[in-house]
């Protein structure tokens, strides 16, 4: 999670509401009526517009050519297959269609971060219209055949260069860090990233990634990415340092239904500080992984940090062994959904339901404690420090094999408070096990035990959804606790994009 | 400190309203990957016990049909043979981990990253109470000699200027060694995976990782910084090609260490002749000490 401080301060400047203190009670009257005024026209422009297209949706169009600003930009190759919507064929198409194909090659300069401001503008072919009204021309052919119209393609390109500093904060966390982009670096959307990122919880880390799309196709992204990084794995007492390559191909589809395939190859090293753990004695120093990971998401939501209405679900399955090299072969599944319900709407609160799980079986005698799974913490099992939940040995958080947890919130709006403001009133129950799975006894059993005993926590605070980010403070109680859990009773402060 | 106060301390303290009894932290298999790692000193069983983490072992077939077992380095072999004498227990053998053998103490083999100062040995007490302390190479160090010349008074200071000698001059001989000589079995004195040896790159990198801890150990680097203004992946390179590895000012340095060795040794070899050890506690701990540095490196050779 990323946060650019300095950003995060101009929007929430920007948010505030205007001081009208000093404006008398007519002045107001008239600065609503001017509003309502403009609502109005808006909407009747609107309407108008829709009742337009409506009307002539089997109107035959015909593309002469496509035109496009600050085409220096890219290259012919990759214009040409974006365009393709619009010339694929020489024949007349609805009108519905045409505009459909505008909003398919406008997404894809959107999809593919290419443009700072996108505008279409449509110009008819002249002889081709004959007829007027008060509301401006109208599209009708002098001959009943199709209309011709050039689209242009009015766009400001993003910078080709572009170098942030700043500040990520997190969970009692900060980070300082320092990032080169080259953006469309040979003209057809592809992307050289990097990153070196300084702090708490990351000692050091240097990231080099390399994007474009597949084929000119917006919908298929390749990214490439080195890096290096040491991390604390504070529940381990241990330093995690990571050195290697991870080779993804993902879609981004306009349906809910997305797809990514990631190779991941790692020499990871772990480091112990003070643990006391056999477990992490016996497994510090080098480990080798060489992994196949594919993951399906389908997503409805209409807000990734916050829904109010949609359905989340992800699936992923990762096969480890890739290489000889590998040190702890395994087989990971995760499965991930929620659920966003609005209730009534003068109620003003959503319910969002959540659920994740997974289980990690492994080829070797046991598993790796850097492949385990860890729950608990703010942002997953509240009232759980970080990662504390499950197995322990001598204070140390080393891990699962198998695990459930979910929660529901009842997110609401604060009394006297705008409910289109982004504060919100939270209410939560939240729920989760994590056990180790012991091969010699059959993963029948270990499901067995995952249907009883879960720990469980409850609390109500308020949340803040930044477009970036979701903040929370709850103040939170662990209704029933495993013995060396690590519970937390109180305020808890939350910050991420994924939360239960 | 402003007190809470006791309504809400009451309120606090009734949660959680249920607990269960822990979530097991182990299962048979990821303690048989524990134990195949572990070799047991022979002898008798105490509720309290200890383990002795050394980089690797190395067997040694002997005439009484058992195999006995020994770390594969000086400072490790010196330590567990002290532990043996302090604790009248016997090397690891074949036979260690039948139960009417087992004395429940072991040496374990671990990586160097498991010790919070990147070196070994360490040494892990667990307690009649199942409480674990963890003492790192110098603390073990200081428990041979220093407590006993605190408490004990066994080391007169004759005794301990030779057990400083030991530790410094051949330890640091020991790792010029390391970074100097052409060391045909790395894999082997350190535990470096040998399924991982046989390909180019883990073995390069466990090779580089290797050599960029070596001169932390003791500090040996910060006692000599003038030695070490390069990268460490070149002695990663050269131990791969097994060819001499050191920069020149390392291998002059090694000479110097080697004449000063060859004029030390005579004096010392006087100084053992004569009864200031007096065949006491602090002279079997020292020619252990000593022992440990003179098999180890005769065993790297053979």
């Amino acid at each position: 999670m990323s946060l650019d401080h300095d950003d995060m301060i101009d929007r929430l400047s920007s948010a505030r509401i205007p001081d009208n203190t000093n404006i008398s009670k007519e002045e107001k009257t008239l600065k609503s009526l001017q509003e309502e005024k403009e609502n109005l026209m808006i909407e009747q422009n609107r309407q108008f517009m829709e009742e337009l297209f409506v009307a002539n949706k089997s109107q035959p169009i015909k593309v002469k050519n496509v035109q496009i600003t600050n085409s220096q930009n890219f290259r012919d190759t990759f214009l040409e297959a974006q365009f393709k919507p619009l010339l694929a064929s020489n024949q007349a198409i609805s009108l519905e269609s045409f505009l459909s194909n505008i909003e398919k090659v406008s997404k894809s300069f959107v999809k593919l971060n290419l443009v700072e401001n996108l505008l279409v503008s449509i110009h008819p072919v002249p002889g081709t219209i004959t007829q007027s009204s008060i509301f401006g021309r109208r599209t009708f052919p002098d001959n009943g055949a199709s209309i011709s119209v050039v689209p242009i393609f009015n766009i400001v390109p993003v910078k080709k260069f572009y170098a942030k500093t700043g500040t990520n904060i997190g969970n009692g966390e900060g980070d300082g860090y320092i990032q080169f982009q080259l953006k469309n670096l040979f003209g057809g959307g592809e992307n050289l990233i990097f990153d070196a990122v300084t702090g708490t919880k990351t000692s050091s880390s240097y990231l080099l990634n390399y994007n474009q799309p597949v084929g000119n196709n917006a919908d298929y992204i390749t990214e490439n990415t080195f890096s290096v990084n040491t991390r604390k794995w504070d529940w381990l007492q241990a330093d995690v340092s990571t050195t290697g390559f991870s080779n993804k191909l993902y879609t981004q589809f306009d349906s809910y239904i997305n797809h990514e395939l990631t190779m991941e190859n790692y020499w990871k090293v772990l480091e112990n500080l003070s643990s006391k753990s056999m477990d992490v004695m016996v497994q510090s120093g080098s480990h080798f992984k060489s992994s196949l990971i594919y993951n399906m998401t389908y997503d409805s939501r209409n807000n990734k940090h916050l829904p109010t209405i949609g359905k989340f679900f992800r699936f992923g399955v990762e096969f480890n062994g890739l290489l000889k090299v590998t040190t702890s072969p395994y087989l990971k599944t995760i499965f991930e959904s929620q659920y966003a319900l609005s209730l009534p709407k003068n109620w003003y609160s959503s319910l969002i339901f959540s659920t994740k799980s997974g289980l990690l079986y492994s080829l070797n005698k046991t598993s790796s404690v850097l492949d385990r799974f860890y729950i608990g913490g703010p942002n997953d099992v509240r009232s759980f420090t970080l990662n504390g939940l499950g197995p322990k040995d001598y204070n140390s958080s080393i891990g699962g094999d198998i695990f459930f947890n979910g929660g529901i919130s009842l997110v609401s709006k604060i009394p006297k408070v705008s409910p289109e403001s982004n504060f919100k009133i939270h209410n939560f129950i939240n729920f989760g096990k994590l056990i180790p799975l012991d091969k010699s006894a059959g993963v029948l059993n270990a499901f067995k035990a995952m249907t009883t005993d879960y720990s469980v926590s409850c609390g109500f605070g308020i949340l803040y959804n930044h477009p970036m980010a979701r903040f929370e403070l709850n103040f939170v109680l662990p209704l029933a606790v495993h013995e060396r859990d690590y519970a937390r009773k109180g305020l808890q402060y939350g910050i991420g994009l994924s939360f239960l | 400190m402003v007190a809470v106060p006791e309504p809400i301390k009451r309120v606090f303290d009734t949660f959680p309203l249920t607990t269960y009894s822990p979530i097991q932290s182990t299962t048979p298999g990821n303690e048989l990957s524990i134990e195949q790692n572990k070799y047991y000193f022979e002898g008798e069983r105490s509720d309290a016990s200890f383990c002795l983490g050394v980089h690797n072992v190395i067997k040694l077939d002997s005439n009484d049909k058992k195999s006995r077992f020994i770390p594969s380095d000086p400072v490790s072999l010196g330590s567990s043979l002290i532990l043996c004498y302090k604790n009248n227990l016997k090397l690891p053998t074949t036979d260690s981990k039948e139960l009417q053998h087992s004395s429940g103490n072991s040496m374990l083999k671990l990586s160097f990253h498991a010790a919070p100062d990147r070196q070994l040995p360490i040494f892990l007490v667990d307690d009649e109470k199942s409480n674990r302390t963890v003492k790192t190479a110098s603390a073990i160090k200081d428990a041979f000699v220093n407590q006993d010349v605190n408490k004990n008074e066994d080391f007169n200071v004759e005794q301990l200027i030779l057990s400083n000698w030991i530790d410094t001059k051949l330890f640091d001989l020991w790792i010029l060694c390391l970074l100097n000589e052409e060391i045909q079995h790395i894999d082997k004195l350190f535990n470096l995976d040998s399924e991982l040896m046989k390909d180019p790159v883990p073995s390069y990198l466990l090779i580089r990782n290797l050599y960029h801890e070596i001169p932390n150990w003791q500090a040996f680097n910060t006692r000599n910084p003038n030695l070490f203004n390069h990268d460490p992946s070149e002695y990663a390179k050269n131990a791969i090609a097994s060819t001499t590895i050191a920069t020149k000012h390392l291998s002059s340095y090694y000479d110097l260490q080697l004449k000063e060795l060859e004029n030390d040794l005579p004096l010392w070899i006087e100084f053992l002749k004569t009864d200031v050890l007096k065949n006491s506690k602090a002279e079997n701990i020292l020619l252990f000490k000593l022992v440990g540095f003179v098999s180890s490196t005769k065993l790297q050779n053979s």
